[in-house]
């Protein structure tokens, strides 16, 4: 079906925050297996996209669909079921400071548990060798048994990271997921996000232009809410990249 | 390497942690066989007597005339828990300012002050009572001054806290061009700390008005008094009508309570205090507070003799053993009730929290649930302890238990609402963004504000702890055993100097029990 070749589809969205106007009129349709970057000057829209298709914003106008359904006719455990299809990594991280980097990683598994598995597992981590592998994959094989809050901003962006990686999401939302790391781990971790054998689809915000290049297939440029340009990564021009961030 | 040092820090805390936790579970199950456990406990033949009890909550007593009682007993429970709150947040205000590390430094003066503030704090509204009347007579200044003692020296530790930790840089710069130490806590630290005094002081107020109505039963009026008198002739009726009331009291003072807490507003603040500036006089006049009492002849009289009697400690007839069979029954009365108000509490807490989630928004079932917990942890805390335990006595033959099933209930419902509570003032955001994931509420909140929240809640339930220990004397003094029991036994007799015994071991399980509670909250750090 033609929606399920599109996971995420948004058409003429608008969010206004009170006064802001934080998108206006937006339409951005990504194909399955898609490496998206979101780009544009701080803003410019980018995290109320990425929150509005992960269900956190409510739109004040128009549609979004995501992996073919659209949220407000989901509720119970329809939209639990569908939520665990999606990952999201957010720029708050949504991280428990005080829980041990094995349990926060493991919350990308919530989802598919009971509730009594859930605090089974807090007194004894599930799935340990899985965590650790993911761990493994961002550098942080070492820090399993740290208090998530004792790591560094970077790490714990990095500890974000595993937990979708564990989740293994069929939708991959993430909102400058590189933003407190040093550009050598940015590379890494974008990597992992955009990686081909990855069974996700991903739309990533990114402040950096030039990482998202490296990375991505398509590149949708926003300002002041707005689509600026939406073009495959061959096709864009560096001077209408130079132009999106002088004119903010 | 690195990691292995660090993993060794992880460990060395956590060690910490597990010795205390399995201290814990050692202690609970002493003292589960210290109270007996089995079949033997519960006592078939009253529970026709306890569904007697609930069904009358269908029909309270409504006739004019007991209705226009139970208005007069709230509103004397009401003015002596204003002027007790009052009158002890006067002294903890001065005292907190004396006893300050930032006048004294690290003085000699500040050390003997805080320590003596112990003895105060040890002992129960109930025994200052119990002591006073001997003085005062059944006087309304008895009430007072039994909430004004420990109030007054609760209110001078955690006001001084205040200070000691508030921001010095005010006070140094004061210090710095030439004040002094008093004008430059006046100007430089108490101006920052002021909501903290007043939202504090209504916490107390919430305090008072449920120490007020123990102190009823003790009899110097108000609604305790009430409710002992329709307990002892078995008014159920008449019982529900009291609680009511007491529910509506302690439900109103509380949510003032916390509208100051979680408010910024000066003008919230400002006109609290006006209200209670205002109440104050009105309240003396309602429970004819008289004063010149305190300076009277007779006072003295009277006063001297009990310090008299009460000087110097002895051993009651049971001698030494006895007060130490007395001590172990306290200790694991504390205990079961502590565990069971902490774990009840937390299960229902979880129930009555308000939703504050993003994503989880609630629906007509979590409302309706949730108010009918908090209704539940408002009765649950609006009757005091001893009729918990009276009632308990009806379910469990006479012993420990009924005891702390008493105490148990009444401190799930303090306990209840402070973790509901701190549990809704948690960021959501950890909480929220399992749920975009797809977890379960509960899940959710297992790896996201739980966490969070848990060290504020162990720390809630070891504060908790300390006041169950003062407060075991409650039910003591209904038969539940332990020093309280022994204590009331001393006063019916009339044996002053056995009940200073009594006061000198409450004393010392008081700082020992602060001592342990000191040593979780620094593991809690």
């Amino acid at each position: 079906m033609d929606s399920e070749q599109r996971p995420l589809v948004v058409s003429d969205l608008t969010v206004r925050h009170g006064d802001v106007v934080a998108l206006n009129g937006v339409s951005v349709s990504v194909r399955l297996g898609e490496r998206v970057a979101l780009i544009g000057p701080s803003g410019a829209g980018k995290s109320s996209l990425i929150h509005t298709a992960a269900g956190i914003v409510e739109p004040t106008s128009g549609e979004v669909s995501v992996l073919g359904r659209s949220l407000a006719e989901l509720d119970g455990s329809a939209l639990r079921k569908h939520r665990q299809r999606v990952g999201i990594i957010s720029q708050a991280l949504g991280l428990a400071p005080a829980l041990r980097v094995v349990h926060s990683v493991n919350g990308g598994r919530l989802g598919s548990w009971s509730t009594p598995a859930a605090i089974a597992s807090l007194i004894r981590p599930r799935d340990r060798d899985q965590v650790e592998r993911v761990l493994a994959e961002v550098g942080l094989a070492d820090r399993i048994g740290a208090r998530t809050g004792d790591l560094s901003g970077g790490e714990q962006q990095r500890v974000a990271v595993a937990r979708t990686l564990l989740q293994r999401p069929d939708l991959l939302l993430a909102d400058e997921p590189t933003s407190s790391v040093d550009p050598e781990l940015s590379n890494q971790v974008m990597a992992l996000l955009c990686d081909r054998d990855a069974p996700w689809t991903a739309v990533i915000s990114v402040h950096d232009p030039d990482l998202a290049i490296r990375h991505v297939d398509r590149i949708i440029a926003l300002n002041h809410g707005k689509v600026v340009f939406d073009l495959p990564v061959a096709e864009v021009d560096p001077a209408a990249l130079e132009d999106l961030y002088e004119r903010s | 390497m690195v990691a292995i040092g660090g993993n060794r820090l992880v460990d060395d805390r956590s060690a910490g942690r597990q010795r205390t936790l399995a201290l814990v579970i050692a202690g609970l199950a002493w003292a589960g066989w210290r109270a007996g456990i089995g079949a033997n406990i519960v006592n078939v033949r009253g529970w026709p007597n306890l569904l007697e009890f609930w069904s009358a909550s269908l029909r309270p007593e409504l006739g004019a005339g007991f209705l226009r009682l139970t208005i007069d007993a709230a509103l004397t429970t009401f003015a002596l828990a204003v002027l007790g709150t009052v009158a002890s947040l006067a002294v903890g205000a001065v005292g907190a300012v004396v006893t300050s590390e930032l006048l004294w430094g690290n003085h000699i003066v500040r050390r003997v002050s805080q320590f003596l503030l112990v003895v105060p704090r040890a002992i129960h509204e109930v025994i200052w009572a119990l002591l006073l009347v001997q003085v005062f007579g059944f006087d309304p200044m008895v009430a007072v001054l039994a909430i004004t003692i420990p109030f007054g020296a609760i209110v001078t530790k955690v006001y001084a806290d205040a200070v000691d930790t508030s921001d010095r840089a005010g006070f140094d710069q004061l210090r710095a061009t030439g004040a002094g130490r008093l004008t430059a806590l006046f100007y430089g630290v108490l101006p920052d700390i002021r909501h903290d005094f007043v939202s504090y002081g209504f916490y107390r107020m919430e305090c008072s008005i449920r120490s007020a109505a123990v102190l009823g039963i003790v009899g110097v009026g108000g609604l305790g008094f009430q409710l002992d008198l329709s307990f002892e002739t078995l008014r159920y009726n008449e019982i529900w009508t009291l609680i009511v009331a007491l529910m509506i009291l302690s439900g109103l003072i509380d949510r003032w309570s916390t509208v100051i807490r979680r408010s910024s507003e000066q003008t919230v603040n400002r006109l609290s205090i006006a209200a209670i500036a205002f109440l104050v006089p009105l309240s003396a006049w309602w429970a004819r507070l008289d004063p010149t009492v305190l300076w009277d002849e007779r006072t003295f009289r009277l006063g001297r003799r009990l310090l008299g009697d009460l000087f110097s400690p002895v051993l009651g007839p049971g001698g030494l053993g006895e007060l130490f069979r007395a001590t172990v029954d306290t200790a694991a009365l504390s205990i079961l009730a502590l565990v069971i108000s902490a774990v009840g509490g937390f299960v229902l807490a979880l129930v009555a929290r308000r939703r504050t989630e993003t994503l989880a928004q609630p629906t007509p079932v979590t409302e309706a649930t949730g108010l009918i917990t908090r209704i539940f942890l408002l009765l649950a805390r609006s009757v005091p302890a001893p009729i918990w335990a009276f009632l308990a006595v009806l379910v469990f033959f006479p012993g420990l238990w009924p005891g702390a099933i008493g105490l148990a209930i009444y401190n799930l419902g303090v306990i209840g609402r402070l973790f509901a509570e701190a549990i809704e003032e948690t960021d959501t955001a950890p909480t929220d963004q399992l749920l975009a994931t797809g977890s379960g509420r509960l899940s959710a909140l297992l790896y996201g504000s739980i966490p969070a929240v848990s060290p504020r809640l162990i720390a809630l339930s070891v504060y908790r702890f300390e006041v169950i220990v003062r407060e075991t004397v409650v039910v003591g003094v209904v038969g539940a055993g332990g020093l309280g029991q022994l204590l009331n036994d001393h006063l019916v007799a009339r044996d002053f100097s056995a009940v200073t015994g009594v006061i000198v071991v409450l004393t010392v399980a008081a700082i020992a029990v602060d001592a342990f509670g000191n040593r979780i909250r620094h593991q809690l750090r």
